[in-house]
């Protein structure tokens, strides 16, 4: 590896700073601030109610947060839409999956593959999709030819082949989470935001994800993992960062936070409570 | 495994067209009339289905489109003496603007309230319809002009056919798109919606498109509509009009394309069997009462068959 590449994969790219998130009377986050780089595994840890999942809608555009600003190596991403920030290059997969039902796996990578195809965003003018689908354009039928192509490439690589011809309603909970994080890896995101990708699958399928966790993080992804099976957690990430009822209250290495009194306490004070 | 999109939506539609291009010349011409009604109607519920079954949206004001596409070509056969064909790109064009326009108010809206923002269109655009003299006003528009074909004034059999190509060309259209990457991100997105946008899926300008092409085949439809029956008024654009094709929607099944076609011809094919049987059973009843035996008949297939006549929608549920 060149010195350049070297410091391409350990710039900074998703800025997140005194970002506050406010529910009526909850905080649900206080005041956050952190960086992830590209190529590294950021765990994201804390107990029910933390804050997690509103910290990645927050980055992702799901909600505005009401103070503070997330920006992607250093453009703003606060206040855009979920498809902008899409674009932009971050993506996420969700606490329950979200599945495309009525669409087969293959089908699912191709709707991910076609918003790529036009820059990270979908549709584009008329001129360019609507009318050549409609009037079955050769170059369309080709064009979609290759995405599906793609598709089963990349179900291929994620170990998912047998899968393509799957309908989605037919998929077990697991695959579910599998084809989302597919889907989401189709994109080939910047930054990739991950909430609870293991909760819910067997030992296999755990294995299954961190393999896919490790070579997005290998190609430069920075990995947002938001995890309650912190044993894998710790042995995945890079850094880590705790959250507890919406403050930052650790972050450092695995073994740093896994040794830190303070998190011991939030998750120990979580289970008394 | 390499996959190149098949559409045979349009060869089938073809093999209707021939079927209809031949009868026409041995129906009686009440049977003609219907068949060329249902063309119409199958037309702008082919558009419909795009944006309510695979993009998973809600229009209660397609009538209107279809008004738009009528006047518009009308004015534009009456004041400026324009050929109904041009008329009717004219119609489309108008149609598609509106809902353009529109669909900036609209798709912002979730399923109920796009409901009743397009039911407002509907409503709004009648009273256009009903209150601007210019084109005619609640007494409507006369002696509108035919569509020619050289020397040739279209008759009777002639709209049938012109009807079914232009359901041909439609459904055509509309498979090609369904099949696409477009069509399946329509699904993707009245799948979930939140999901598509994370990938990067602009869903309201999907939907905005999506709309407008719906307007489109809506906006064709009126002007054929209009031509054909050289006569047009407001009410024939009414608020029943626009449920009466998402009826044929769902009657066919949403998320199929010849399920529009076979919801149109059903519900003309009631609409007229209710006409006949209504005043002997009950004297008494007027005009309405056929219009509410139309809805209880088709209330009752719903509940029989909710996934409609033709529903293609995936049998298979969630583990
Ligand atoms: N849309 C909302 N409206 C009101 N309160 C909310 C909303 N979303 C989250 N909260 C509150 O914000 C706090 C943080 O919730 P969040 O879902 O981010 O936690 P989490 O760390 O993801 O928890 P879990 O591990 O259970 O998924 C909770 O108290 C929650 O009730
Ligand atoms: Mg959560």
């Amino acid at each position: 590896m060149t010195a350049a590449t070297t410091a391409a994969l350990t710039a900074t790219t998703l800025d997140v700073r005194g970002v506050s998130m406010r529910f009526g009377g909850v905080l649900a986050l206080d005041d956050v601030t952190f960086t992830a780089r590209t190529g590294e595994v950021l765990g994201v840890m804390g107990p029910n109610g933390a804050g997690k999942t509103t910290l990645f809608n927050v980055i992702s555009g799901v909600q505005r947060p009401t103070a503070g600003t997330v920006s992607l190596g250093g453009v703003p991403l606060t206040g855009c839409p979920v498809d902008r920030v899409a674009s932009l290059g971050v993506t996420r997969t969700f606490q329950t999956p979200v599945m495309f039902w009525g669409l087969t796996v293959r089908e699912s990578i191709a709707v991910a593959l076609a918003a790529r195809e036009f820059g990270g965003s979908y549709p584009p003018p008329p001129l360019r999709a609507l009318l050549p689908a409609g009037f079955g354009t050769p170059g369309r039928r080709r064009a979609d030819a290759v995405l599906n192509d793609r598709a089963d490439a990349l179900l291929a690589s994620a170990g998912l082949a047998h899968m393509g011809d799957r309908a989605t309603e037919s998929l077990a909970f697991g695959e579910e989470r599998l084809l989302e994080l597919a889907r989401a890896l189709a994109v080939e995101p910047v930054v990739l935001l991950l909430d609870e990708p293991l909760s819910g699958l067997n030992p296999d399928e755990v294995a299954d994800v961190l393999t896919l966790v490790r070579a997005a993080r290998t190609a430069g992804v920075a990995v947002l993992l938001v995890e309650h099976a912190v044993g894998e957690l710790l042995s995945v990430a890079d850094r880590v960062v705790v959250l507890d009822h919406g403050r930052k209250i650790a972050e450092g290495t695995p073994s740093d936070v896994a040794a830190d009194p303070i998190v011991i306490d939030a998750y120990i004070g979580d289970e008394l409570e | 495994m390499s996959f190149a999109p098949q559409n045979a939506y349009g060869r089938v539609a073809l093999i209707v067209l021939a079927v209809v291009a031949a009868a026409v010349w041995f129906l009686p011409a009440y049977y003609t009339g219907l068949l060329t009604l249902i063309g119409i109607y199958s037309l702008v519920t082919i558009g419909l289905n795009l944006f309510m079954g695979y993009a998973g949206q809600v229009s209660l004001g397609q009538a209107a489109f279809v008004g738009i596409g009528a006047y518009t070509s009308a004015v534009l056969a009456v004041y400026l003496h324009v050929t109904p064909w041009l008329g009717a790109a004219g119609g489309a064009a108008v149609a598609a603007l509106v809902a353009y326009v529109l669909s900036f108010v609209a798709l912002r809206l979730r399923e109920n309230l796009l409901a009743l923002a397009t039911l407002a269109l509907g409503i709004v655009i009648n009273v256009v319809f009903n209150e601007w003299e210019f084109i005619g006003g609640s007494s409507g528009f006369k002696d509108i002009p035919g569509f020619k074909l050289g020397a040739f004034t279209f008759d009777p059999r002639a709209y049938a056919i012109l009807s079914w190509a232009l359901v041909a060309v439609g459904i055509w259209f509309a498979g090609n798109l369904v099949r696409s990457s477009f069509g399946r991100t329509l699904i993707a997105i009245s799948a979930g919606e939140l999901g598509a946008q994370a990938l990067g899926v602009d869903a309201e300008k999907l939907k905005r498109q999506t709309f407008v092409l719906s307007a489109v085949y809506a906006g064709i439809a009126g002007a054929v509509y209009a031509s054909y029956q050289s006569y047009i008024d407001p009410s024939s654009f009414g608020f029943l009009l626009s449920v009466n094709f998402v009826l044929m929607s769902v009657i066919g099944g949403l998320r199929s394309l010849w399920g529009a076609v076979i919801g149109a011809a059903i519900v003309v094919a009631l609409g007229q069997i209710l006409q006949a049987v209504v005043p002997v059973v009950l004297p008494s009843a007027r005009g309405d009462f056929q219009q509410f035996f139309l809805g209880a008949v088709l209330i009752a297939i719903l509940i029989l068959l909710p996934r409609g006549l033709a529903g293609r929608v995936s049998e298979g549920g969630r583990a």
